[in-house]
């Protein structure tokens, strides 16, 4: 077996994908086991065992796809149970409890009321007694954004809790198996207490695995140029600890090689724990104790060994984990790493080059699937920012930890050392991302191109191992090939897209044309936060991730309908980040609006009854006629034909714009109808229904809007004529998807 | 299973890029044995494959000149001479141990395949006298051409004598050919040993067959001593 592990847990892993992805994995990998039984590469035993670890797992994974338990939802509802991961951050409190079934868990959140506030007992292990409302957590509503309930699903959590007021919750009790998880808790506090903010949060989130006290600029920043392994504690972390802790405690001479490993042993079975119990921790935690067990008991396996077991282990313990992305990044990271022994031949340098070079093409479709783009500079960046933190960063935070305990005072001074460096470096980086930040859109990257961009890789690397320079030039350049077709497939697909963005109260629509030949949005909404301040979150959250999604990182124009913030909030950002050409309004849009807008945009006024000719795409302009002097009678009126069929798209006009376009228009049409005004009872009189006579109706509105949008008799007057709604509400986004003669509506939700 | 079979150490062998999803064959050996074979790299000699230059060596020369003239087409060998591979056949062949010979058996059937697939080329192994067969328990020149995926038939019998690996090369040239024919000889037939160290053994067993009939007589050998 020794030297063969690696073939087992690709079985295992094998057996989990079958079930998510198609049953042909299963069938090809019977075949390859199959294959290596019969060429003699694999023994009998382990062709048996291989079998049984992939039908294990397959198995698993179908038993793993039982449906959350039917709770009670929008009534209150008294919950016993024991907590487990308890974070907390300035303004809340969150930790999970178990559904009374014990099969899953309940995420519970409390919003303090200053930093102080506490709920009494609330302690790791302890037993409390709950009261509230469960609520489902929000899933994704738009294409490329980010699915929250998907997220709490892999971690086994299907409901929701707020906890109003501390009187809700009592707790009592502990158990002994948390001790870690309090000697956390009181690391936590020391650090808060003793050390200024920065350093403590960095100390926390390094030390501790608490990333949550984090600057949000920063972390973003470090996502930005593929840095935020660095944030988490990983393998890095592991490997450095223990050679520090391995070193004074022999060298010094405190303890004997053999007390030594058991101290290192007993230490990394309790440090997860302690950083959180994130898989990565683990997975290297439990790598260096397999390594030291089979060196104390003479068992000789190799370090691909090692990794496949603790992979199995792992899997075995929760086979969720694999959808965990630091689960996957820890693990691709290190078997690259670790198969490459023989591509490393030169010197220090060429191997952290190596190194760089290897851990960049491994992690790029994961990369990709999370963010849809690549900065392609990345790698330099973590040329310098690995050592920096591996030997100087780190270990700082170590000795202030250690220092923490022992001399506070000197803690405290050291942190500020740390601070000093650290604030430069982030600055540094900070630098570069102004001037060196090309971020290259991909897209969603199909899973039968990730499939075959490991296959390339594996290749690549092969013939780079073996000495065959040239095969591997051409397998490199294959490798860069399947990125590039990804980021250029639309440019080659004849059907466009129409999509009306689910953003909350709002618009938002996505025009893109054929063959990429333009890409325009009708309206880009912002969104408010708590206290009514604009938020970047529509953009965020939204725009960007969609448009990253279909890889598209310029937006040839948009049309701003009317100068209001549920309208245009977002258009600023897009200015800065999409390379926007122009931002077409009406004559008598307010200008003022546009003031933060990047000033490389034109802003372009545009008269009713003009015909826009763009590349592939006619709209004609109905309205504003005249000056309303106020922004919703204002609202552009576009006519145009997408996918063979005619559409109207309103803005905020109300009734008194559509009688008037149907005078100067009286024998308009339009297949399919964006309802003015979110479907206000201002707007959409039926007498402009039966004229248009419309099939289909888009409703931009948010879900359990203030205004009650749509109004009820709009939705009766289109049930009447019976139009085809689709509403952000309840649809999600919608997506038109269309050829030059038809199209499909489809909704993102179910 | 997880040790080696020559020198008993712990096996190690590392997946690596190339090895992840098509590992490499099981072998009995640590990777540490098994690299110490000394593969023959060069064509050397085009007749008997020394490893002295590309032309036909001296010791061919001086065949050629004797009355072995023309009796051997020529001879392929898998691996040279080293105190490895010395000690290694010496734990194979005198002291009984069968399997250490299987490790062979992959690159010895493409040495073959590589050199004799062209034609209906019978194998030939050289057989032991009756007397060394009994003292030994098995022919390893027949294992090798079990190897080899040809039709095997043993033709050749043998007398016994002193061991050749006792005799000076002088000796070994003027000897008296040991071997007699059993059957009908083959027309085209690749005689199989362990080692070719002067070409003696393998030009008597060639001169029977040659002169019963066989058209074309090669040799095929583990070892160019």
């Amino acid at each position: 077996m020794t030297g063969r592990w690696h073939i087992v847990a690709l079985a295992a892993l094998g057996g989990l994908l079958a079930h998510t992805l198609h049953a042909a994995v299963l069938a090809a990998l019977l075949t390859w086991l199959a294959l290596l039984l019969l060429t003699k590469r694999i023994p009998f035993v382990l062709f048996i065992f291989s079998m049984l670890v992939c039908l294990l797992f397959f198995f698993i994974s179908t038993l793993n796809q039982n449906s959350p338990p039917v709770l009670p939802l929008d009534e209150p509802l008294q919950l016993t149970s024991t907590i487990s991961h308890l974070s907390e951050t300035d303004d809340h409190l969150s930790f999970r409890v178990q559904t009374p079934t014990h099969s899953s868990f309940i995420l519970v959140t409390y919003f303090k009321q200053d930093a102080l506030d506490h709920l009494p007992g609330l302690a790791p292990g302890a037993t409390c007694v709950l009261q509230g409302t469960l609520s489902e957590p929000e899933p994704a509503t738009n294409p490329g954004e980010f699915d929250y309930k998907q997220y709490l699903q892999k971690k086994k959590i299907y409901y929701e809790l707020e906890v109003k007021k501390v009187q809700d919750v009592s707790c009592k009790g502990t158990s002994f198996f948390t001790f870690p998880l309090k000697i956390r808790s009181a690391f936590l506090e020391k650090t808060d207490n003793i050390l200024d903010g920065h350093t403590a949060a960095w100390v926390q989130a390094m030390i501790a695995g608490e990333d949550s006290n984090l600057d949000e600029q920063t972390v973003q920043l470090f996502n930005r140029w593929s840095l935020s392994h660095i944030l988490a504690i990983s393998g890095m972390h592991i490997a450095l600890f223990s050679a520090i802790l391995y070193f004074l405690l022999t060298k010094l001479q405190l303890l004997t090689r053999e007390k030594t490993y058991a101290f290192l042993f007993g230490f990394l079975a309790i440090y997860p724990i302690f950083a959180g119990g994130e898989p990565s921790v683990w997975r290297s935690a439990l790598m260096v104790m397999l390594i030291m067990l089979f060196k104390v008991l003479g068992i000789k396996l190799s370090i691909i060994d090692s990794i496949s077991i603790v992979f199995l282990l792992l899997l075995i313990f929760d086979p969720n984990y694999l959808f965990h992305v630091g689960f996957q990044f820890s693990f691709l990271v290190s078997l690259a790493l670790l198969l490459s022994a023989r591509i490393y031949t030169g010197s220090f340098a060429s191997a952290l080059l190596e190194t760089s070079l290897l851990s960049q093409l491994v992690i790029l479709p994961l990369q990709v699937s999370q963010f849809f783009f690549l900065n392609p500079l990345s790698g330099l960046m973590n040329l310098f920012a690995i050592p920096f933190y591996t030997f100087l960063g780190i270990p700082l935070l170590l000795l202030i930890s250690v220092l923490l305990f022992l001399f506070p005072a000197a803690a405290n001074k050291l942190g500020y050392v740390f601070k000093l460096l650290n604030e430069a470096v982030i600055q540094l980086f900070h630098l570069v991302d102004d001037v060196a930040f090309f971020p290259w859109v991909t897209g969603k990257l199909p899973i039968g191109l990730s499939v075959l961009y490991f296959a390339a890789l594996v290749l690549f690397c092969s013939a780079w191992e073996t000495g065959k320079r040239k095969k591997a030039v051409h397998f490199g350049a294959v490798l860069t090939v399947i990125p590039l077709a990804a980021a250029l497939w639309p440019y080659a697909d004849n059907t466009g897209r129409v999509t009306m963005l689910d953003i909350g109260q709002g618009d938002a629509f996505v025009v893109e044309l054929p063959y990429r030949r333009g890409v325009y949005l009708i309206d880009a909404a912002g969104s408010v936060g708590m206290d009514f301040q604009p938020t970047d979150k529509a953009f965020e959250q939204v725009i960007k991730p969609y448009l990253y999604q279909r890889g598209i990182s310029k937006v040839d124009g948009i049309f701003a309908s009317h100068a209001d913030h549920d309208h245009i909030g977002s258009i600023g950002k897009l200015t800065e980040e999409f390379h926007v050409d122009w931002v077409r309004t009406s004559l008598y849009f307010d200008k003022q609006q546009a003031q933060q807008w990047n000033p490389d945009t034109k802003l372009i006024s545009w008269k009713a009854g003009e015909l826009l000719q763009l590349p592939g795409w006619e709209i004609q302009l109905l309205g504003p006629v005249t000056d309303k002097s106020e922004p919703n009678k204002n609202s552009l009126v576009m006519y145009t034909m997408l996918g063979g069929k005619s559409w109207l798209f309103m803005g905020d006009a109300g009734k008194e714009e559509e009688m008037e376009i149907l005078k100067r228009y009286p024998s308009l049409r339009a297949d399919i109808l964006k309802i003015g005004h979110h479907g206000s009872n201002t707007s959409t009189d039926p007498a402009w229904l039966r004229q248009l006579n419309p099939r289909e109706a888009l409703i931009s509105a948010g879900r359990k809007n203030k205004y009650g949008h749509p109004a009820p008799e709009v939705v009766e007057a289109l049930d009447n004529k019976n139009i085809r709604i689709w509403r952000t509400d309840t649809d999600g986004a919608v997506v038109y998807s269309f050829s030059s003669k038809t199209g499909t509506f489809s909704p993102y939700l179910p | 299973m997880n040790n080696c079979m020559y020198c008993g150490e712990p096996k190690s062998a590392r997946p690596m890029w190339s090895t992840l999803f098509w590992p490499e064959r099981l072998t009995s050996l640590c990777e540490s044995c098994a690299s110490s074979f000394p593969l023959l790299t060069n064509q050397g000699c085009p007749s008997c494959m020394k490893q002295a230059g590309s032309d036909i060596c001296s010791d061919c020369l001086q065949w050629e000149t004797s009355d072995y003239q023309a009796v051997l087409d020529k001879n392929v060998s898998l691996y040279s001479y080293n105190y490895f591979i010395r000690d290694y056949v010496a734990q194979w062949k005198y002291r009984g141990d069968y399997a250490l010979g299987k490790v062979f058996e992959q690159a010895f059937r493409q040495l073959f395949q590589r050199h004799f697939s062209n034609q209906q080329y019978f194998a030939v192994p050289i057989p032991l006298s009756d007397e060394r067969m009994q003292e030994r328990g098995f022919n390893q020149a027949a294992e090798l051409a079990d190897f080899t995926g040809a039709t095997q038939i043993e033709v050749l019998g043998r007398k016994h004598g002193e061991k050749q690996s006792k005799r000076s090369k002088r000796h070994r040239m003027r000897a008296d050919n040991p071997f007699y024919l059993l059957g009908e000889s083959p027309r085209y037939t690749v005689l199989i040993d362990d080692i070719y160290t002067t070409g003696a053994t393998l030009r008597h067993a060639a001169q029977v067959l040659k002169e019963n009939g066989a058209q074309k007589i090669a040799a095929c050998t583990l070892i160019r001593g």
